[in-house]
């Protein structure tokens, strides 16, 4: 054997050796009792209290919530989550009905369950989680929205950083050599981020999750934006056949 | 048929180089774990740590310190919900933070309130509230159960139990964390399976390791 | 052949930089403190985002189970808060906050906080009243939107690459400018001799602090800042105060009745931290330890367990006597009493020990357990 083939032979072996087992590429994440039947998608849906903070950026990267932006973020959310969920075949969305305090305490910290979950999930380094996505957040939620004739909730929650003049400015003179001496190298601009997420009430299990990230020009005080990111997610929905051939799924 | 061979132990090396997962996941042939000092069961569908964690690095007294231990890590859904931990520490460095040792004449009481000391400085939990702390049994030794709670910033209830024992070889926790809501009484029966299956090997009884050498540099 | 000037480009590239970067600059101009509690109504755009910000983390503290839910005290508190700045009620709220360290903050939005290891230690209405009448000025004053505009305008040629911690970017607590504290200290000295306090009680308060910070050689608090410092702070109340003829409401006892579970409560807080330096500090010195209720001695002998020097082990023992003496209900003395005599091998007096302690404890005591384990192994 030439001394070039053996090379070439090592570096596929090495690369054999290293390349991980699966590199799956589908952004969304399918509950397998889904995949194998035991569940049905979402039929009534309670959309649970929108949680979007929008945040303006300075040259020198001080964060200050915009409370107004905040609120007009939430209402473009809501309002495209609606429509995409009206225009969902077999989907209906079903009003929350008002709650005590004691109810608004269980919404409360199931809320704060799920967002640990949501992002426990991609973290965990668990790979065989991914063919046998099996998290929630427990049945709790049922005992508070039960007489809405729901059958889940959808969890939303998201955030949106808009930089101002400044450090746009900064960003772009940051990337010219030699004036990025002066002026500070390249920096971050902002991004929007929404995630979206089904929960069965009658289980409390995962049934589907999925979240989309931009950087750069999407302002979510823009309906259109807004109407964007969240179609984003929702091409992947429900994408449970896409999910089993990604992961080959086996029971 | 030499360059063959040559091909097959370059391949040998190559699969010796590769690192070991850092979780391993349990079935039927791999239930128990081995460790140095310890070893306990772990359910079937947990992952655990592939190998003990024998150091870590603590800010003491404002300046960063390595501290040997030996601790094995078990999770179902992922440590940022649910982590079962099983630690030793070394007598001298029992309770790092708070520069205190463990000794085998204290008392399980008097080590449950060191631990806790220890856990609320080290963490900056002040207001991590002790539920209960009664006597156990681990391995048959006498020791304690402690269980604890706080809220997260999100307003989630954290709950935590923890038995432990001091002997002569250090200080040993075994420790189940997770959301009250849903995790906790979920989970709890596999720990105390894990917790009843612990048991100490001769291994503890050997000289502890040293610090490795690279790690030295730094304390 | 032409040459590139580079010049031009450059010139050109730090005009615009610079322009935008001072139209972003924040400003302070046209910004007067509140007048009254209806003044809050009229905020600009950008100190409505720092009240949002500062009633975001509100329910933060609160959710995360940091605020210390105690009624009788915080409504007595805020009693003292509504003497000294009447034209505010309703608008400077006070609660308290669960933690030992001796420090207090105001919020943008005029929550104030105030920490119970600083109302276990202060001794009088008086003092509480100088501490409260420092923080509320900062939210009158509304120092922290100073504060914020100062940060915007200092990082605006730079990546800050420290995170602006969330707490301090709302409130008090990392303290403001040398300028801005002193304007805190007299405008709130004012307010404490106008309620009627005696002013000499406003130093006093930093004296024993001073004297706390100088023994555990721990760093100075947040509330009291490094700008200026201790000793000089302490000096400009003397001269402040100066001024004044002694006397005025001082309600002591009305004070420690009202602050003695949170004194105790502080104490076991701060055995639980292994903060045994501050117990016997406190305990030690029979001119602080008059303050706090005699159950206090019981912590006293478990700060020096846990210090466990030469002739500690005495002087706990000491310690719990004077606590069965002096508080014969606090069953926890009698736990350790117990454990002390079964460990000398004392087993009539560790049982009779133990007993009381089963006998006083509630049924969901912590050490009842053992109580009975050891009973039963004696």
């Amino acid at each position: 054997m030439s001394v070039r083939n053996f090379v070439a032979l090592a570096a596929l072996l090495l690369a054999g050796l290293l390349t991980p087992a699966h590199a799956g590429d589908t952004p969304h994440w399918v509950h397998y009792r889904l995949l194998n039947g035991q569940a049905h998608l979402p039929k009534k849906v309670v959309v649970m209290p929108v949680s979007v903070r929008m945040y303006e950026v300075t040259a020198g990267g001080v964060q200050e919530e915009v409370p107004e932006w905040s609120t007009q973020a939430e209402a473009n959310v809501h309002k495209a989550v609606s429509a995409l969920l009206a225009k969902t075949a077999g989907m209906q969305e079903v009003a929350m009905p008002r709650l005590s305090a004691s109810e608004r305490a269980i919404i409360d910290e199931h809320m704060a369950l799920y967002k640990l979950v949501a992002n426990t999930v991609p973290t965990s380094g668990l790979k065989h989680k991914l063919r046998r996505f099996d998290y929630g957040i427990g049945p709790g939620l049922n005992t508070v929205l039960a007489r809405t004739g729901a059958d889940a909730v959808l969890m939303v929650y998201g955030n949106d950083y808009a930089s101002t003049a400044g450090r746009k400015t900064k960003a772009v003179l940051g990337k010219i050599p030699i004036v990025n001496i002066f002026t500070g190298g390249e920096v971050e601009l902002g991004h929007s981020f929404v995630h979206l997420g089904f929960i069965e009430l009658k289980s409390g299990d995962l049934l589907w999750m999925n979240s989309e990230y931009r950087q750069g020009a999407s302002d979510m005080r823009e309906y259109d934006d807004v109407e964007d990111l969240i179609a984003a997610i929702f091409k992947w929905y429900p994408g449970i056949e896409r999910y089993r051939e990604q992961y080959a799924y086996d029971e | 048929m030499k360059r063959i061979f040559a091909l097959m132990v370059v391949a040998l090396l190559l699969a010796g180089c590769a690192p070991k997962p850092y979780w391993t996941l349990t079935d039927q042939k791999n239930h128990t774990v081995t460790s140095t000092s310890f070893e306990f069961g772990v359910s079937d569908g947990w992952v655990r740590t592939t190998e003990p964690r024998t150091w870590e690095r603590l800010e003491i007294d404002g300046a960063q310190r390595t501290i040997l231990l030996e601790s094995m890590t078990v999770t179902r859904d992922g440590t940022g919900l649910q982590a079962m931990t099983i630690t030793r520490r070394y007598p001298d460095t029992a309770f790092p933070t708070i520069k205190k040792k463990s000794v085998p004449t204290q008392l399980a009481p008097e080590v449950a309130d060191l631990y806790v000391a220890e856990l609320r400085k080290r963490t900056g939990l002040e207001r991590l509230a002790v539920l209960s702390n009664k006597p156990a049994k681990i391995d048959g030794k006498p020791g304690f159960q402690l269980v604890m709670q706080y809220k997260n910033e999100d307003g989630l209830r954290i709950q935590i139990v923890s038995y432990g024992f001091a002997d002569k070889t250090g200080f040993y926790t075994l420790t189940y964390r997770a959301p009250y809501l849903y995790y906790y009484e979920r989970d709890l029966k596999v720990f105390n399976d894990l917790v009843g299956s612990f048991h100490q090997l001769k291994g503890a009884f050997d000289p502890p390791p040293e610090i490795p050498g690279w790690a030295k540099i730094f304390t | 052949m032409p040459t590139t000037n580079k010049q031009p480009l450059l010139r050109a590239s730090w005009a615009l930089l610079l322009a935008l970067l001072l139209a972003g600059c924040a400003t302070t101009e046209g910004v007067s403190s509140f007048k009254s509690a209806d003044d809050t109504g009229n905020l600009r755009e950008s100190e409505q985002r720092l009240w949002h910000e500062a009633e975001s983390y509100d329910d933060t503290l609160e959710r995360s189970g940091q605020v210390y839910e105690q009624a009788r005290a915080t409504a007595y508190v805020q009693g003292v808060m509504d003497r000294l700045f009447p034209e505010f009620k309703g608008k400077i709220t006070v609660h308290l906050y669960d933690s030992t360290d001796l420090n207090a903050f105001a919020m943008f939005n005029g929550s104030v906080y105030v920490n119970i290891g600083m109302l276990a230690r202060m001794e009088n209405e008086a003092q509480l009243a100088a501490l409260l009448g420092h923080e509320a000025t900062h939210f009158i004053e509304k120092h922290g939107f100073q504060k914020r505009v100062s940060a915007k305008n200092a990082s605006a040629f730079a990546e800050t690459g420290v995170p602006f911690s969330r707490l301090a970017a709302v409130s008090s607590i990392s303290g403001f400018s040398r300028d801005l504290e002193r304007e805190a200290d007299a405008k709130g000295f004012e307010r404490m001799v106008k309620a009627g306090y005696d002013p000499r009680e406003a130093h006093k308060l930093f004296q024993y602090l001073a004297d706390e910070v100088q023994a555990l050689h721990i760093e100075a608090p947040y509330f009291f800042s490094s700008h200026p410092d201790l000793s000089e702070r302490i000096e400009e109340y003397k001269r402040l105060s100066a001024q004044y003829r002694g006397g005025g409401r001082l309600e002591t006892e009305t004070y420690n009745a009202i602050m003695a579970p949170i004194k105790l409560d502080a104490l076991r807080k701060d055995i639980g931290q292994d903060r045994y330096e501050s117990v016997i500090l406190v305990m030690e010195d029979g001119s602080k330890s008059r303050y706090y209720p005699p159950a206090g001695y019981y912590y006293l002998g478990e700060a020096y367990t846990r210090r466990d020097q030469k002739n500690d082990p005495a002087k706990a023992l000491e310690a719990w006597k004077k606590a069965e003496r002096q508080a014969p209900k606090f069953a926890p003395t009698y736990m350790r009493l117990g454990v002390y005599y079964m460990k000398s091998g004392n087993k009539k007096l560790a049982r009779h020990y133990f007993q009381q302690y089963l006998g006083l404890a509630p049924k969901d005591a912590t050490d009842r357990g053992y109580a009975q384990q050891y009973m039963s192994s004696l």
